[in-house]
């Protein structure tokens, strides 16, 4: 697996994250923000961000005193492709094999 | 919910034997998939290999066999990077052949991660819809 989509999956793999990429959804959120949907504290959100920033799902930037967090969309692309992939792996195996087969005759 | 399993399902003119030996005979295996380095044997590892440069590009171990109806695979492939699936090979005699069925499982650790990645599709297109209304 590429090294983007071991991180994306692990960013996702922790309901926490998926959490805060929920609300995400729907905006972007300072790390005070996201804190208050929480029962945590500020330092363990931020290192859920981070994770998640690992994972190219997240993206951060800044707005006067602010630091703005918000979903890349761009991060789950690899990690829809990757289905796609074996999608397209049996499509050609089986189209292949029904045609070795039928050819014989 | 979304599933994760691939599945797909073809029709063949020949009969479920026919069949069978193509999923477990190693050179009937080369005319459809890659050559296997032996035939296939419940309770043993498999390698299909490169017919050009004998290079492993499959590999796995089958888990049952029941001879011209199902075959159960560990099975992986270079992009899965070692980690183990499953593979299902489902084989039912139809009129003038065999209807053949593949179920790839466990191409990803949390179906729920999946889930969530089409609701978060949703949820951004939503949220760049309401954002195009605002600025327009």
């Amino acid at each position: 697996m590429p090294p983007n989509i071991q991180t994306g999956f692990r960013a996702l793999a922790d309901p926490t994250r998926r959490d805060i990429l929920h609300l995400l959804a729907g905006g972007e959120q300072t790390i005070a923000g996201l804190t208050t949907h929480f029962d945590m504290t500020r330092a363990a959100v931020k290192k859920h961000l981070n994770v998640l920033s690992d994972g190219g799902l997240v993206t951060t930037r800044t707005q006067g005193r602010e630091r703005l967090n918000a979903l890349d969309p761009n991060g789950l692309e690899p990690l829809r492709d990757w289905i796609g992939f074996f999608e397209q792996f049996w499509d050609e195996k089986l189209s292949n094999l029904k045609s070795a087969i039928e050819s014989k005759d | 919910m979304t599933d994760t399993t691939i599945r797909k399902s073809i029709f063949v003119a020949a009969d479920p034997e026919t069949v069978w030996a193509h999923l477990t005979d190693a050179k009937l295996l080369g005319t459809w998939f890659h050559p296997a380095k032996a035939d296939l044997v419940e309770g043993q590892e498999f390698t299909l290999v490169s017919a050009k440069d004998g290079e492993r590009m499959c590999y796995g171990s089958v888990q049952t066999a029941t001879p011209h109806s199902h075959m159960k695979w560990a099975f992986s492939v270079g992009p899965l990077n070692g980690r183990m699936t499953d593979v299902d090979w489902h084989l039912t005699p139809i009129q003038g052949g065999t209807r053949l069925t593949l179920e790839h499982h466990g191409l990803l650790d949390s179906a729920e991660a999946v889930g969530l990645l089409y609701a978060l599709d949703k949820g951004w297109h939503g949220f760049l819809g309401a954002l195009y209304s605002q600025v327009a």
